[in-house]
């Protein structure tokens, strides 16, 4: 029974709060009847607020930055102003990864530096260097002498694409396709104004000869394809990029470290270590120690230590069109304290909660829909087990199947009462199921109306409001949760 | 299948394949499933080796390696004897709470507590995974690289690698994961 891979989401007091102050329940009259999109959270990526007593995304928390370090060789940069680590940590620049440096000595006291990648077949050698200098130094200047090549090239790229989508749409105003074409006097025109002479001039500026020949070849070569009337921008794209000049157009990440011109050992980027702090009140919800290899964190206000985890299993992929059918919601609380925890839902389900517009889909939860759950368990092998709902325990190993055995016996589950036949949104009857366990599974039943044949895939709003204590204080949070209930096929009865 | 119960709890499919068994040490609760590779018959390097009784993959408590994955120590260095090339290997060490995914290839100097690697995943050779990272289903990690405590990484180098932060929670998650796989399988 995954707690890491859930098909529970959350939504955060930031939407919520933002439509209503007090109660987060009304939020559901903007949230899920208007169609309102929304943002989602896993339950790991949230925190809560121990002053405000509401759970926090990042998006409404503000980060404190408690120190830097480099990720590859874990040196702490904290005081520093760099951005990059200074140690001599590089990676790739077509592909990320590692770079390992040699050296060799050029009599009498130079030096020559090599990068290698630790995975792909890039190599960079820097120049002979004859005063002592960084690394980083090194490849700055390095890479000032090249950035004055790449900005030219870099002109003439656009220049040249620019001619390539001008001759697309001359050509799509001549004639149908196989026709022979001529070359208009404005296309001409523009060949002229391509200015290759220009650009050649300011190359010569520069003491790198052999570059200079490879662009010249490079116009040279592109000539005719961008103005052969049989390729489109596509193809003379491809033929470019056969060049190896022009890389290959790809995935965005691709393109942070993928850069035309960026062919020098990228410094590697310090990561940071930060507390992250309540928007409205300041309340730090979370800090780590500083020390880059540290685990620990003082404070740390997880939304997973308090919220109970949801899961849902369904005994069946199909479901009776215009009967009740039910899933098990299983809440499984996370928290060293009793939890009390009262769930509800909308009855009539939102259409933004289904895929299919011809069904509608009514839901109800049991008449006690308050749940109690005890205190977490320890991590002795035994609690371990109890703390599992029944539905998840396993045949596959001794411990697992003495569980079942025993729970046979006695019957956990079957601690739910369902009222027939009621979508009544409001069932007050606050009678709490009581528990043992630190898990509790309720029935929810919902009817599909309509779509017999077809499929749909179904989500279901729930509300939570939890009561527990936090450090010996009454603690109370109310919250909204979209539940995955999956993909049934809708059968008639 | 059938299984191999040890008196400090291990749990070691019969169909496993461990050579060199006398150099693995297992803390206790580890799951070893069927086809899973654990090869401590190689080479070390004189300079890696911490004493004559050390052991060459170690593996801590309540780790869960899943079904068909490889446990290769790491090459160190290649040495040519007499125009017969020897691989130099180093220990492997992965820490306790730590999930391997089926079909994944470790070959890392050391992996630490509380990692989850998804399945199908190629974990680069002399590589270093520090406590507390995610790694997503079919990632390459490259050869020497060092994931910091707290990451999630995901992707090929060159396509779509990314190693961002991973949240804290995820520290009781992934144990709480491991120890739950031993008691279910
Ligand atoms: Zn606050
Ligand atoms: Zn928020
Ligand atoms: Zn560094
Ligand atoms: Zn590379
Ligand atoms: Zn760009």
């Amino acid at each position: 029974m995954s707690k890491i891979y859930s098909n529970t989401q959350f939504i955060c007091a930031c939407t919520t709060s933002k439509l209503s102050s007090s109660d987060s329940l009304n939020a559901r009259k903007y949230l899920f009847t208007e169609n309102q999109s929304f943002p989602l959270h896993s339950l790991p990526k949230l925190y809560y607020c121990l002053s405000c007593r509401c759970i926090k995304c990042t998006a409404c928390l503000t980060p404190k930055y408690e120190s830097k370090f480099c990720p590859s060789c874990m040196i702490d940069h904290t005081g520093t102003s760099s951005v990059y680590c200074t140690k001599n940590c590089f990676d790739c620049p077509k592909c990320s990864s590692r770079l390992t440096i040699t050296s060799k000595t050029i009599p009498p006291k130079s030096k020559q530096f090599k990068f290698s990648c630790t995975y792909c077949d890039f190599s960079y050698s820097t120049g002979i260097i004859d005063k002592p200098k960084s690394l980083l130094n090194i490849l700055k200047s390095e890479n000032e002498e090249n950035n004055k090549e790449a900005e030219m090239f870099h002109q003439f790229q656009i220049k040249v694409k620019s001619t390539v989508s001008y001759n697309k749409l001359l050509s799509a105003d001549v004639g149908p396709s196989g026709s022979s074409r001529k070359i208009s006097p404005e296309l001409l025109a523009k060949l002229t104004n391509l200015n290759l002479t220009n650009l050649t001039k300011k190359l010569s500026g520069s003491d790198n000869l052999t570059k200079i020949e490879k662009l010249e070849n490079q116009i040279i070569t592109i000539k005719p394809i961008a103005f052969d009337t049989n390729q489109d921008e596509e193809e003379a794209n491809k033929r470019l990029n056969s060049e190896a000049i022009i890389p290959q157009q790809s995935s965005i990440h691709q393109h942070s470290y993928n850069h035309p011109f960026q062919t020098l050992p990228i410094p590697k980027t310090l990561r940071a270590k930060k507390s992250l702090l309540c928007d409205k009140c300041a309340t730090v919800v979370i800090q780590p120690e500083p020390l880059p290899v540290s685990l620990k964190f003082p404070i740390k206000n997880n939304a997973v230590e308090v919220i109970p985890t949801v899961k849902v299993t369904s005994s069946s992929s199909s479901v009776i069109s215009g009967i009740p059918n039910s899933v098990s919601i299983h809440l499984i609380n996370p928290h060293n304290q009793k939890n009390s925890v009262k769930i509800s839902t909308i009855s009539q389900l939102p259409t933004q909660f289904f895929d299919n517009t011809s069904v509608s889909v009514n839901v109800t939860l049991p008449t006690a829909s308050t749940v109690l759950l005890a205190p977490k368990s320890d991590s002795k092998k035994e609690s371990i087990l109890k703390s599992i709902p029944t539905s998840f325990l396993s045949e596959a190993t001794q411990n697992s199947r003495t569980e079942l055995m025993l729970r046979h016996g006695s019957s956990t589950d079957a601690n739910t009462s369902y009222l027939e036949d009621s979508f009544d949104e409001s069932f007050d009857t606050t009678v709490p199921i009581e528990s043992s366990t630190s898990w509790s599974s309720v029935q929810m039943k919902f009817v599909v109306i309509g779509g017999a044949g077809e499929n749909v895939d179904l989500k279901i709003p729930l509300h939570f409001a939890l009561e527990t204590s936090m450090d010996g204080q009454p603690f109370k949070l109310t919250y909204w949760s979209v539940v995955e209930l999956g993909n049934f096929k809708i059968v008639t009865p | 299948m059938s299984w191999v119960e040890t008196s400090n709890g291990n749990r070691i499919s019969r169909d496993a394949h461990i050579t060199g068994s006398h150099k693995i040490l297992l803390n206790g609760n580890v799951t070893v499933n069927a086809s899973v590779t654990l090869n401590a018959d190689v080479e070390i390097g004189k300079s890696t080796s911490g004493g004559t009784d050390s052991h060459i993959i170690t593996i801590g408590k309540y780790s869960y390696l899943g079904k068909g994955c490889k446990i290769m120590p790491p090459i160190l260095s290649i040495e040519q004897r007499e125009d017969v090339a020897f691989e130099i290997h180093s220990p492997i060490r992965i820490g306790s709470y730590s999930i391997v995914g089926e079909n994944c290839e470790i070959s890392s100097v050391s992996i630490g507590n509380r990692v989850l690697i998804e399945k199908g995943c190629k974990i680069g050779n002399s590589s270093i995974i520090y406590d507390c990272c995610f790694i997503r289903e079919g990632c390459i990690i490259p050869p020497k690289a060092v994931i910091p405590p707290f990451s999630e990484v995901s992707g090929v180098p060159g396509v779509d690698f990314v190693c961002t932060e991973l949240s804290n929670s995820y520290r009781k998650l992934i144990e709480g994961e491991a120890r739950e796989r031993y008691l279910l399988g």
